[in-house]
């Protein structure tokens, strides 16, 4: 699906040191720091998530690389090419988040006209068109005005015009606000679809759960700062805590190891579950939880664990939700400023 | 070329859209149709004897004076008035009427611009026509236009439009211009059409083609455009369409006619008044006079106010050079 293949050891997107202050009012001028210092770097054929909360620098950072807002300090580049030119954008596809596109006229116009904008030729976009409208779920309304459309019709209609160029980067900007759970699920199908085509994804959304679904790497914005970045496995994996399935474990054995260091889990206090990722467990085995210091203390208490005769089914390290990971780093964040506040104070 | 003709087809979209455009062309189409059916020529041994407009008589063969020999053949000089292209067409088509013959070759003060009164009744009606319609829609056109394509460029730069713009590689001094390039041609379109349909239907019932009719297009689209750049200018600092519209309608409406009236009022003022009334002068698109400029030259009259039209095209330039640059800069 892309066009000409990128330089493989050029980023997607690379930033260095990206600042931007916004100055508003007339006569008293009040500034707000959007962006303070963000780097990062997003390789080609990955679907890097962004989050954050509200008024957290997202939209401002999405903007600057796409050469929207002009960075007060740093630099962008989009496959090597400085962000402030016209011809970084030769390879992005956007679809920005509250977009609008003239309501006379119908998606299929949009996309010809938008087509039209990003040097797409006539003969390439009536053979892509139709397809495309196809594939967002558009094709039977593909001739309606789009001041007819619902919300969900005009994001579809959005990422449609997004990947009309064949884009190598693909930013989009909360991309299934306002689309139904069918909707969500083909738009996180064509996502995964454009990854396997090699193209890039630069995701901003609210819906963590989407995000883990589909992103490779997420970084979180917070007050125009990136407080985590990486994969979602190695942010949600709680350190050194690991979920154990196994024989009961013998009084004496438990009695043997270091207090909390081995605990039932709390769904198998009163038994044996039923089931793990979807299979079918092992009657005769119980849930326990393993929280240790080091890699050798985990494989100290597992020769425990064998020598008291307890054989071990499964052994995965804990992870929590991606959203509990988000609200935890967040509010971790806003206690840490408050408590700078009061120390101000 | 498939951007600019992208950017062309949504600013073409945009104003269609808005009804006034419509109703400008509406218009535009009425005159001339009013022109073609209510003007009736009455022909005498197949040349015409009198023109009738709404049933009265407005000219005819024996009103005004032709100051030339019948012969219009002969060796008249060169003719460089406003009617020297209808004298050249009716000798081209051979007209049989004698009133049309006779009138031919202008004579020197024709050609100086003070030979109306010379003229004969139908260049005369043909004249005061073609002033009727130039000055009407040079008010009209240009001041509904930019009451209907003002919206547009704060349309144009409405987050959520603006961003979807500036994410299509394309520099933003390219986008601004083709936005302004969209403006214009739709305008262009409009006054073309009317101007060359009412030139059309007077030549072709009165057999006199004053080319130089043709002219208030271009002062008509080159005025619009100066205009047009203060909406640019104001919409891109401020956002604010309103203030845009009040600003341009202030200028033209209210401003420009006292600019117009300099010299008069150049005897009522102080030296220091004359100063700031110069620089009021040389710095407001001088809308009313830049009319009465596109008047003489459809009278083929010596332009008397070249300074007017200089100072406009500069001051829209500048507001032009200003507008983009603020465009270029701006976060969006």
């Amino acid at each position: 699906m892309p066009n000409d293949a990128p330089p493989a050891d050029v980023p997607a997107v690379a930033a260095s040191d990206l600042a931007k202050t916004y100055r508003n009012g007339v006569f008293k001028k009040r500034t707000v720091e959007a962006l303070q210092g963000v780097s990062l770097e997003v390789a080609p054929g990955e679907i890097f998530g962004l989050l954050g909360p509200n008024g957290a620098g997202k939209t401002t950072l999405v903007k600057s690389l796409l050469g929207i807002v002009h960075p007060t300090a740093g630099e962008a580049r989009l496959f090597g090419v400085p962000a402030s030119e016209a011809r970084a954008r030769r390879p992005a596809g956007y679809l920005p988040e509250n977009h609008r596109f003239p309501d006379f006229l119908s998606a299929r116009r949009v996309l010809h006209t938008y087509g039209a904008l990003s040097g797409v030729p006539p003969a390439e976009r009536k053979e892509r068109i139709p397809g495309l409208l196809e594939k967002v779920n558009m094709a039977e309304a593909a001739d309606a005005k789009i001041k007819t459309f619902s919300k969900g019709m005009l994001q579809r209609t959005g990422l449609a015009q997004a990947l009309l160029s064949r884009p190598r980067l693909l930013f989009l900007d909360e991309p299934t606000d306002g689309v139904d759970p069918v909707g969500r699920r083909q738009i996180r199908d064509i996502l995964v679809e454009l990854q396997r085509e090699g193209t890039t994804v630069f995701l901003n959304s609210h819906l963590l759960s989407e995000v883990e679904q589909v992103c490779s790497r997420v970084a979180i914005l917070n007050e125009g700062k990136f407080v985590r970045e990486g994969t979602i496995e190695g942010l949600t994996q709680d350190e050194h805590v690991y979920d154990l399935r196994a024989t009961p474990v013998p009084e004496e054995t438990l009695g043997a190891l270091s207090e909390g260091v081995l605990t039932a889990a709390l769904e198998d206090a009163a038994g044996p579950s039923a089931r793990t990722n979807g299979e079918a467990a092992p009657a005769d085995t119980h849930r326990y939880r393993v929280t240790v210091d080091s890699r050798a203390h985990l494989n100290d208490v597992l020769d425990r664990l064998r020598a008291g005769g307890v054989e071990l089914e499964s052994i995965t390290p804990k992870r929590q939700p991606l959203e509990d990971y988000f609200i935890d780093v967040v509010s971790r964040g806003q206690a840490a400023k408050e408590k700078e506040e009061e120390v101000r104070q | 070329m498939h951007k600019l003709r992208g950017l062309l087809y949504l600013t073409f979209r945009e104003l269609w859209a808005k009804k006034i455009i419509i109703g400008l062309f509406v218009v535009s189409t009425l005159t001339w149709v009013v022109l073609m059916l209510f003007m009736n020529v009455e022909e005498v041994e197949g040349g015409i004897s009198a023109l009738r407009l709404f049933g009265g008589e407005v000219a005819t063969s024996q009103g005004g004076s032709a100051t030339v020999p019948a012969d219009a053949t002969g060796a008249a000089p060169a003719d460089t008035s406003v009617f020297a292209d209808s004298t050249r067409a009716a000798r081209d088509t051979a007209t049989p009427d004698p009133e049309m013959s006779r009138r031919a070759e202008p004579n020197e003060s024709d050609a100086q611009g003070g030979g109306f009164s010379s003229m004969t009744s139908f260049m005369q009606f043909t004249l005061v026509a073609q002033m009727v319609v130039s000055q009407a829609a040079y008010w009209i056109v240009i001041l509904l236009g930019l009451f209907s394509a003002a919206p547009l460029f704060a349309r144009l730069l409405e987050d959520g439009h603006i961003d979807l713009l500036l994410s299509k590689p394309m520099s933003r001094m390219r986008l601004f211009s083709g936005h302004v390039l969209g403006v214009l041609l739709m305008v262009t379109v409009l006054a073309a059409y009317l101007f060359g349909a009412v030139w059309l239907v007077l030549s072709i019932k009165i057999g006199v083609w004053n080319a130089k009719f043709l002219l208030s297009i271009l002062i008509l689209v080159g005025m619009f455009a100066i205009l047009y750049g203060i909406i640019a200018l104001v919409t891109v600092w401020t956002e604010s369409t309103a203030l845009a519209l009040i600003v341009a309608y202030g200028a033209a409406i209210f401003v420009s006619p006292f600019l117009a009236a300099r010299a008069s009022i150049h005897r009522a003022l102080s030296d220091t008044g004359d100063l700031a009334f110069d620089a009021l002068y040389y710095l407001v698109p001088n809308f009313a006079e830049i009319g009465y400029v596109a008047g003489q030259l459809l009278h083929g009259s010596p332009v008397t106010r070249w300074e007017a039209v200089i100072s406009t095209a500069v001051v829209g330039t500048l507001l032009y050079l200003e507008a983009g640059r603020r465009f270029v800069r701006r976060d969006f």
